[in-house]
């Protein structure tokens, strides 16, 4: 049986308040510090500048090399099906939310948070534009063995588990996870 | 291990571990960028997929399968028209199945319930459509659909949840001058440039009936021509959340005791929407042409929106406009309509919000007024 919750994507926890008691200055802060979450990029604690690059994976029959970013975003927001005529995007499979590398794409590749994103593809599959939402996994090796099975897949992981030899890391913009200037992090 | 998907409701995982829903071995649904549905699977391989797989792979193979997805609203409203009490109301309740029959094919279908003037809750087919993708740039879709005429009535459908707003702008509104449904052909497919995305649509259709109180010609056209409308967008690569477009709708109508007539809509728009702003500016219009008029008529319409999201806060206003001349639309009363409102959405939940809305009219019709109306909205 596989482990259901790597460490690489376990879910983003908060601590309880409950039965603490909470000054309105204290609330004024912790709104603050919410909204500007969002906006800053900021590194996860424990990890190195690199450790948090998320990889973007395709079946290793893929003949795709590189993407832009801007390839990236098209694909996650389903404008982009193809791969080239008559290579279809078959599957886009995510983390699940609350994951650590979905919040490093929402934030980096597609600038939206998560009810964004879900009401992103609410309307895209209700417009019938896409024929359905990418499939989130719990598990970012649930991910890398389903993009090595599906020829026309793409997934998203963590560094280390696109390491995989039955996977292809894609370039983005011309640079792979590690690299210094490598902008999904 | 299962193969099976079950119930689950992505809505409600980010917001309460509690309600978290089940997932499948460690892949919570393919639609899990959905609101919560029910998904039945009816079969695993695909020509990309025959091999055995482990079964906790099942769920994220493809598949064909049908997924149920849905929209509701219930609202309150009252006016200051005498005679009219404020009441309660139920909206529309939206199911739609989706379901992937293989890489390129896909079938959806919109069936609203909702209730009529007399009270009674009516059963509408409002889309249904099977659809087959050759490449980016060409899909083809047969069936019954919402006509690629301006922005609104593609992006939003039936979906008051989807919408900023309660209601629709007095142009795309049912039953109003526009032929909001149609059923036919529609292509469209989408071109990017290192500068630009283009996204087109062309739509051959029924066409509305020339006949006073008949809805859309879903079983026989009235007559031989055919309704042709076609769409441009453009999306500048500078600025992604910019989207501006423009539509040409013709049709014959053939009335009975009268010549026939041409119908000419023109619509262009301006749209930018991102996370936090919304601007919606569209311009639509009607022109009728030949049968018994001694010149063409000409019919304009408008709307502007705009909206600023504040966390789970939107404030938001919209003025609109409406002119339809006498026999411009079969069933639609002629006149000049003006509407302005303000109003406040709350998200109370991923999937559920809270609208208030104030409403100033004026009409040729039926005077001026004022109105207020509130309205929950959710999708699941």
């Amino acid at each position: 049986m596989l482990h259901v919750r790597p460490r690489s994507s376990r879910r983003a926890t908060g601590r309880t308040v409950a039965g603490a008691k909470v000054g309105p200055m204290s609330l004024v802060v912790a709104l603050a510090c919410a909204l500007a979450t969002p906006l800053i990029a900021q590194p996860v604690a424990g990890r190195g500048p690199t450790e948090t690059d998320v990889a973007v994976i395709v079946n290793r029959d893929n003949p795709i090399e590189n993407l832009s970013l801007r390839d990236v975003r098209d694909i996650l927001l389903g404008q982009r099906t193809h791969w080239s005529p008559g290579r279809p995007i078959s599957l886009i499979v995510t983390p699940a939310p609350g994951a650590i590398e979905r919040g490093v794409v929402l934030r980096t590749v597609l600038s939206m948070d998560e009810a964004a994103y879900r009401k992103h593809w609410v309307g895209r599959v209700f417009r019938a534009e896409s024929a359905s939402a990418p499939t989130n996994a719990d598990s970012l090796d649930m991910i890398r063995r389903a993009v090595a099975r599906i020829r026309g897949a793409v997934g998203v992981v963590s560094r280390a588990t696109a390491a995989a030899p039955d996977v292809k890391v894609v370039r983005i913009n011309g640079t792979l996870p590690g690299d210094s200037s490598y902008p999904i992090r | 291990m299962g193969l099976g998907l079950v119930a689950w409701a992505p809505g409600a995982q980010a917001q309460s571990s509690s309600s978290e829903a089940p997932t499948v071995q460690g892949v919570s649904s393919r639609e899990a960028a959905q609101p919560g549905h029910q998904a039945h699977q009816a079969s695993v391989n695909t020509p990309d997929t025959a091999q055995a797989e482990p079964p906790d792979l099942g769920a994220v193979l493809p598949t064909s399968r049908i997924v149920w997805h849905g929209f509701g609203d219930v609202g309150w409203h009252r006016t200051g028209d005498p005679g009219r009490s404020n009441t309660f109301s139920l909206g529309q309740l939206n199911l739609y199945p989706t379901a992937t029959i293989s890489d390129r094919l896909s079938v959806l279908a919109e069936i609203v319930l909702k209730g009529g003037t007399d009270n009674r809750i009516v059963v509408d087919l409002e889309r249904v459509l099977l659809r087959y993708s050759f490449a980016e740039s060409l899909a083809l879709s047969v069936g019954r659909y919402h006509t690629a005429i301006g922005y609104y009535n593609t992006t939003y459908h039936h979906s008051s949840w989807l919408q900023t707003t309660i209601e629709r702008p007095l142009p795309f509104a049912f039953k109003g001058p526009l032929p909001i449904h149609d059923v036919g052909l529609s292509a469209r497919g989408s071109f990017t440039t290192p500068a630009l995305r283009l996204e087109y649509s062309a739509e051959v259709g029924n066409g509305r009936s020339s006949l006073p109180d008949t809805g859309v010609q879903n079983i026989q056209d009235h007559n031989q021509g055919k309704a042709v409308n076609l769409a441009l967008a453009v999306m500048p690569n500078a600025s992604a959340n910019l989207r501006m477009g423009v539509s040409l709708y013709r049709d014959t109508h053939t009335p009975l005791d009268a010549p026939s007539r041409t119908e000419s809509i023109v619509a262009g728009y301006v749209v930018y929407t991102n996370s936090a702003f919304e601007l919606l500016n569209e311009a639509i219009a009607m022109r009728l042409s030949g049968g018994q008029a001694a010149s063409s008529t000409t019919s304009p319409a408008f709307y502007s929106q705009v909206s600023r999201g504040f966390g789970p806060w939107r404030p938001y206003a919209r003025v609109e406009y409406v002119k339809v001349p006498v026999g411009l639309t079969p069933g639609v009363p002629s006149g000049r309509r003006t509407l302005g409102l303000v109003g406040i959405r709350f998200d109370f939940s991923e999937m559920a919000a809270l609208k208030l809305e104030y409403r100033r009219h004026e009409s040729s019709l039926t005077g001026n007024g004022n109105g207020v109306a509130a309205n929950a909205s959710f999708a699941f």
